[in-house]
């Protein structure tokens, strides 16, 4: 080996070690100029081209470019091992704790009462009904009169009804809506009617203001089969395809026959227990046939039609649907409770959900 | 499928004008999806006379005509070597447009031209351009060509219902409108005995003048006696006038009557009849596939163009006339629905038809031009030898009518539709004919169709009718009987329709009432309604043909069944919810001090509310005019118990009384917020929020409901905070207000903590809300141009203002103008601000150059220095 050769080798080693120790891509950068820049070695040895025998110089050049090649390589490989290196250390830096919280505006919710109406108008909607409102503050006529309520029954008592004037009162049921759906639509007639309502008595289990949510059918042919269908489908969509109801002959003036509508308790299914307070029962509202004098009164010819309605106090709902323990609770408004009912549990989702 | 309105009014009469009869059409259940007016063109030609012809001094080939068109005379040059003094011919006078060029005035070779003399081919009547085209000698002068021709016509382009195979010709689309306006159905009487006589059709009128006692016998008004009586008396009278038969016994002005419009039987009255057995014979091997075949045999026609009525129909459906023998079972099939085929006897090996499936890879050419290789499901009609005919589908070309063809064999059958449909499919061929049959024709309709056929051909093409008809109809369907309960229907619909009502509905459509009982009435269906088969069915036709929109719709009160309101709300609530808010209910109750506490004036509208006259407590003597009071009862609630960066809402009634009955109640939707605009995040620092958290609540929830154009004004709410609060009106409507609340009434109500409000009017709302959806804009395909703008002005001036006139100043282009930056501090004088906005440039267009934004920047800023004395930054 001529003694140029054991050089170039001598400084390929070299080269190859100092890009070996370079420890980041900007001592690579320097490693690298220094030997393949201008004023390299390598780049020196091309001078010593001249004095060689002719016969050798291409020899001698063609091996001084090799060398250039191979700590060229070198150089890349040790830049590529580099970069990975730091891509390998940004990731750690930036590895985030994906069980923070994520940004957003929170949420808020509707209150019980709003969830458990929704849920049962979209029970009735989709089972056909239409939705009807009347006034709040309502006529003699309308709640009593009409609703064939004697003017000695003991409802039109003042201590039970909210008067503004001597015949004009905050009305004690939906049931006004009934009539004002009769007095102004032909049969057949199918809506519900939500509502607040207004009684003037106030303990743990009443609130002077409720709101209550009535159902009316009217047509020809309507039949007390249809209506005992109808209910038992609505409490099942409702409360559950496990919840049977039951009707209790009763009396209503302005229904006949009438009766009032239990449901299975929710909570013990039947076996007894706080909540239905042993009877594995619980009292939903009340239904009844349409009584032909509230159909005389609205001008609808009981010969020809017939119909039912059945009605029920919402918060009631709320209550057993959601398991709120204290009626008050829900005229409170502490956001506390509030939060609780965020997500909505739509028909296809709700309790009454089986298929 | 076409329907020509005026072949159409051969079968009823129809009082309808053609828009009419196509709104008629859509709510029968035909939809119409095209409609073309035939013959519009031509009306601007006109017939003129040529009263003389010279030749033209300057051109060999040119002639010059004086025309006449029946008000004055213009000089026209006319190169058709056919035009002669005398003739009537279209003229497309000045002014006319011809194709793409419009008629001028003109010099030819130095002799003025008013007008053009026109061939069939430039009027667009037929490819014939061998000179110009000479009308009838008896054609008024100065008519319309569109009247002359009689091709004005309406023709609809309807899609018929799968359903509904008996649509697909004019009679079947005819009875369904008979049916449906309860006129008669004029059908063609169809006779191929010589014994019945088709009164209406296209059958030579009867001269009573002419016609000898044979034929005078065979209209049913005269009969034997008559005829002999007509006869006799013109024997001895030398009778002239029709009017004197009136002295005959036995005739009086009605038999007259009728018989003057009475049609002579087509075709020769022949005292023997040849029979069709004895020159042809029928095999039907496969009855499943096709349950009835006919064929008829008419001797001698003469092939040749349609007469001109017969090429019209086809025209204006759409068909191209080809041959009287081919256009009359094109024109049947079209008239009555049923699609038949005609043969050239003589290409019949050994005289017989052959009903049979193919054979696997039997080769048939087909009258496409096409060589189909059939398959062993294919079913063909074939003589003794071949396939003449893919059954249903296709002739062959083998045996189709020519030029040459002297005898023609009828065929008319009934295939079953899944087959027609397979080997149409399979073969990718698709033809009027198997269009139909895959709808399932009638058997009964395929010897009707036949019938109607033999008459067309001997009147069009000559010829005789062999008598008798070769049938293979083994298996007769039963017809099919639904019994229609009344009651059912009445109740179902909720319509009451009589009885006789539903009768006349139902036979107007073919029903045959069998039988009644109590319960039911019991029909027997039409062979042409296969899809009757129950109660249900009827019941469709009954409202059908009754109007769907003449049932009885509910009379919906819109305060009692508000649908529109019930959903507005329940948006309103989602998107509040969405925004962080908690729903609150509150008793509907209100405390009358709350009412000082909120500042209200004596004769604010809230003070009247109404007042109970026997409350729970004297805090609750009223119905609450505002849901302020309660809301903010809640929030001092949950701050008392930690929760202090709230969002709270409630939506229910609010009341009003003055001097009435009731009292107004509206639903109102009021808010409150305080504490920080989020929760803690461990990702910065909580900022409490400000009136513009609250104002972008209201922008949310108005744009969530459709409201892009609020107007924002400063508010004179008596308990929000002076200058922090603003009025929203839509359309100059006050629908509510956004504001921060005023410390003192806050201190009322026991509250500290600085809170902000909204106050709406769902009723305002719901008013307010475009009745309709939004509608697609079309995205520009030109990029937008953002500029920037910074200037300072005076405080006094709105941002909304400024806003506005920079948007006024070309809004087409200048489509946004959004505020990005507010500054005051020490560069900016006292009394003043600094305002940054960017304003985005957009064209529907083009693309927007600087040579174009420059000048209408510079626009902008000298609109704001006029108008707002600003300072460019
Ligand atoms: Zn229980």
């Amino acid at each position: 080996m001529n003694p140029q050769n054991r050089q170039l080798q001598e400084i390929v080693a070299r080269a190859e070690g100092e890009i070996g120790q370079a420890a980041n891509l900007h001592d690579l950068q320097l490693v690298k100029s220094r030997w393949l820049g201008k004023k390299s070695e390598l780049q020196g040895l091309m001078k010593l081209l001249g004095g060689l025998p002719k016969e050798e110089r291409p020899a001698f050049g063609q091996r001084v470019n090799q060398a250039k090649s191979q700590v060229g390589a070198c150089v890349r490989l040790r830049e590529e091992t580099l970069k990975e290196a730091d891509y390998l250390r940004t990731l750690e830096e930036r590895r985030l704790d994906i069980t923070m919280p994520g940004r957003r505006r929170q949420a808020g919710a509707l209150h019980p009462i709003t969830l458990a109406t929704r849920f049962i108008e979209d029970v009735c909607i989709s089972m056909g009904f239409e939705v009807a409102e009347g006034p709040d503050i309502e006529d003699e006529y309308h709640n009593f009169d009409a609703l064939n309520t004697p003017d000695d029954h003991p409802a039109r008592d003042l201590s039970d009804t909210f008067y503004i004037e001597d015949d004009v009162l905050l009305r004690t049921q939906t049931s006004t809506v009934q009539i004002r759906v009769m007095e102004t639509h032909k049969p057949p007639i199918r809506i519900i009617a939500p509502g607040r309502c207004y009684r003037n008595d106030n303990d743990a289990s009443h609130s002077p203001v409720f709101s209550q949510l009535e159902a009316l059918v009217v047509d020809k042919g309507v039949t007390f089969a249809d209506f005992r269908d109808t209910v038992d489908i609505f409490t099942k969509r409702v409360f559950g395809e496990q919840i049977e109801s039951r009707f209790r002959p009763h009396f209503f003036p302005f229904t006949e026959p009438s009766a009032e509508l239990d449901i299975l308790c929710s909570a013990c299914k039947g076996s007894g227990c706080n909540v239905c307070k042993g009877s594995g029962w619980l009292e939903l509202g009340g239904a009844g046939m349409v009584d032909p004098n509230v159909f005389r009164a609205c001008g609808i010819d009981p010969e020809v039609y017939s119909g039912y309605a059945f009605g029920f106090g919402i918060e009631r709902v709320a209550m057993l649907l959601l398991g709120i323990p204290d009626m008050r609770m829900l005229f409170e408004n502490d956001v506390r409770m509030l939060r609780q009912f965020r997500s909505y549990k739509g028909v296809h989702q709700g309790s009454g959900a089986s298929s | 499928m076409k329907i020509s309105y005026s072949w159409l009014k051969e079968y009823i009469d129809l009082a309808l004008t053609p828009e009419e009869l196509q709104e008629r059409l859509t709510f029968s259940g035909i939809e119409v999806e095209a409609v073309e007016r035939l013959g519009e063109h031509l009306g601007q030609f006109i017939a003129a006379r040529i009263q003389s012809k010279e030749p033209h001094p300057n051109a060999d080939r040119l002639s010059v005509c004086q025309v006449f068109d029946g008000a004055q005379e213009f000089q026209v040059v006319c190169g058709a070597p056919n035009c002669a003094a005398g003739q009537i011919v279209p003229l497309a006078p000045v002014g006319a447009q011809l194709g793409d060029f419009v008629i001028k005035k003109a010099k030819l070779r130095g002799i003025e031209s008013f007008g053009m003399i026109c061939s069939e081919k430039e009027l667009g009547l037929s490819d014939n351009q061998d000179g110009i085209m000479v009308l009838p000698e008896d054609t008024p002068v100065g008519q319309s060509l569109a009247d002359v021709l009689k091709l004005r016509d309406v023709v609809f382009e309807v899609e018929i219902t799968p359903n509904r195979a008996d649509l697909l010709g004019m009679i079947g689309v005819a009875r369904d409108l008979a049916a449906q306006l309860g006129k008669p159905l004029k059908l063609p009487e169809i006779d191929v005995g010589g014994a019945r006589v088709m009164r209406y059709g296209y059958g030579r009128k009867l001269d009573l003048r002419t016609a000898d006692e044979k034929q005078l016998q065979t209209i049913p008004d005269i009969g034997p006696r008559r005829a002999n009586y007509i006869a006799e008396y013109r024997r001895t009278t030398g009778f002239e006038n029709p009017e004197s038969l009136l002295r005959v016994d036995k005739i009086g002005r009605k038999v007259l009557a009728a018989a003057q419009g009475s049609f002579l039987p087509f075709g020769e009255v022949q005292e023997v009849w040849q029979s069709i057995h004895e020159v042809l014979k029928l095999d039907n091997r496969d009855p499943e596939r096709c349950p009835r075949y006919t064929a008829r045999f008419i001797r001698n026609v003469t092939v040749g163009p349609s007469p001109e009525w017969l090429q019209d129909r086809l025209r204006a459906v759409g068909l191209r006339p080809i041959n009287n023998i081919v256009d009359v079972t094109n024109f049947v099939m079209y008239e009555m629905g049923h699609p038949l085929h005609a043969f050239d006897y003589d290409l019949v090996a050994d005289k017989t038809i052959v009903v049979r499936r193919a054979d696997e890879g039997e080769e048939f050419s087909a009258l496409d031009g096409e060589t189909y290789k059939l398959a062993t499901d294919d079913l063909v009609i074939a003589d003794a030898q071949k396939p003449i005919a893919l059954a249903g589908v296709i002739g062959g070309e083998n045996s189709h009518i020519t030029s040459a063809t002297r005898d023609v064999v009828i065929e008319s059958a009934s295939f079953l539709y899944s087959g027609v449909r397979r080997t149409s499919g399979r073969h990718k061929i698709f033809t009027d004919s198997a269009f139909r049959f895959e709808r399932d024709m009638s058997d009964q309709s395929a010897m009707l169709a036949s019938e109607r056929c033999a008459q067309l051909l001997i009147e069009v093409a000559g010829g005789t009718l062999y008598s008798g008809v070769l049938d293979s109809w083994p298996s007769k369907p039963q017809p099919h009987c639904v019994s229609l309960r009344p009651e059912r229907v009445r109740a179902f619909l909720a319509v009451d329709i009589p009885d006789r009502r539903l009768i006349r509905y139902l036979e107007a459509l073919g029903c045959r009432l069998l039988s009644r009982d109590e319960a039911a009435l019991n029909f027997e269906m039409p062979y042409w309604r296969k899809d009757l088969t129950r109660e249900i069915d009827l019941i469709e036709e009954i409202i059908r043909l009754h109007g769907y929109n003449n049932v009885p719709r509910q009379t919906v009160d819109q305060e009692i069944m508000d649908r529109v309101g019930f959903v507005l709300r329940r948006v309103l609530a989602d998107g509040l919810v969405a925004d962080g808010f908690f729903e609150v209910v509150n008793w509907a109750f209100c405390d009358p001090e709350a009412l000082d506490w909120l500042n209200l004036a004596d004769e604010d509208r809230r003070r009247f509310a109404p007042r109970l006259l026997n409350p729970v407590g004297a805090r609750f003597a009223l119905m609450q005019p505002t849901l302020l009071p309660g809301l903010l009862k809640c929030l001092s609630y949950n701050v008392n118990h930690g929760n202090r960066d709230l969002r709270l809402f409630e939506m229910t009634k609010v009341f009003f009384r003055q001097d009435m009955h009731l009292a107004e109640e509206e639903y109102c939707l009021s808010g409150l917020i305080c504490g920080n605009r989020e929760s803690v995040h461990w990702d910065g620092d909580p900022a409490p929020v400000d009136f513009f958290d609250m104002r972008g609540v209201v922008e949310g929830l108005l744009e969530h409901i459709g409201i892009e154009d609020a107007e924002w004004s400063v508010s004179q709410e008596p308990f929000y905070m002076q200058g922090m609060a603003a009025d929203i009106a839509i359309g100059g409507v006050t629908v509510g207000s956004v504001g921060r609340l005023d410390t003192k009434v806050l201190e009322r109500f026991g509250i500290e903590t600085p809170v902000f409000a909204f106050d709406l009017s769902v009723k305002a709302l719901r008013q307010s809300q475009p009745s309709s959806h939004e509608e697609f804009r079309p995205i520009s395909k030109y990029p937008p141009v953002l500029r920037d703008i910074s200037f300072t002005l005076d405080r006094r001036f709105s941002v909304e203002e400024v806003t506005k006139a920079m948007r006024a100043v070309q809004p087409d282009i200048i489509r946004e103008v959004r505020l990005f930056d507010q500054f005051t501090g020490k560069q900016i004088a006292a009394g003043k601000r600094s305002l940054s906005f960017g304003l985005h440039f957009h064209s529907d267009a083009k693309t927007l150059t600087d040579d174009y934004i420059d000048p209408l920047f510079a626009r902008v800023v000298k609109r704001l220095e006029q108008a707002f004395e600003i300072e460019m930054r």
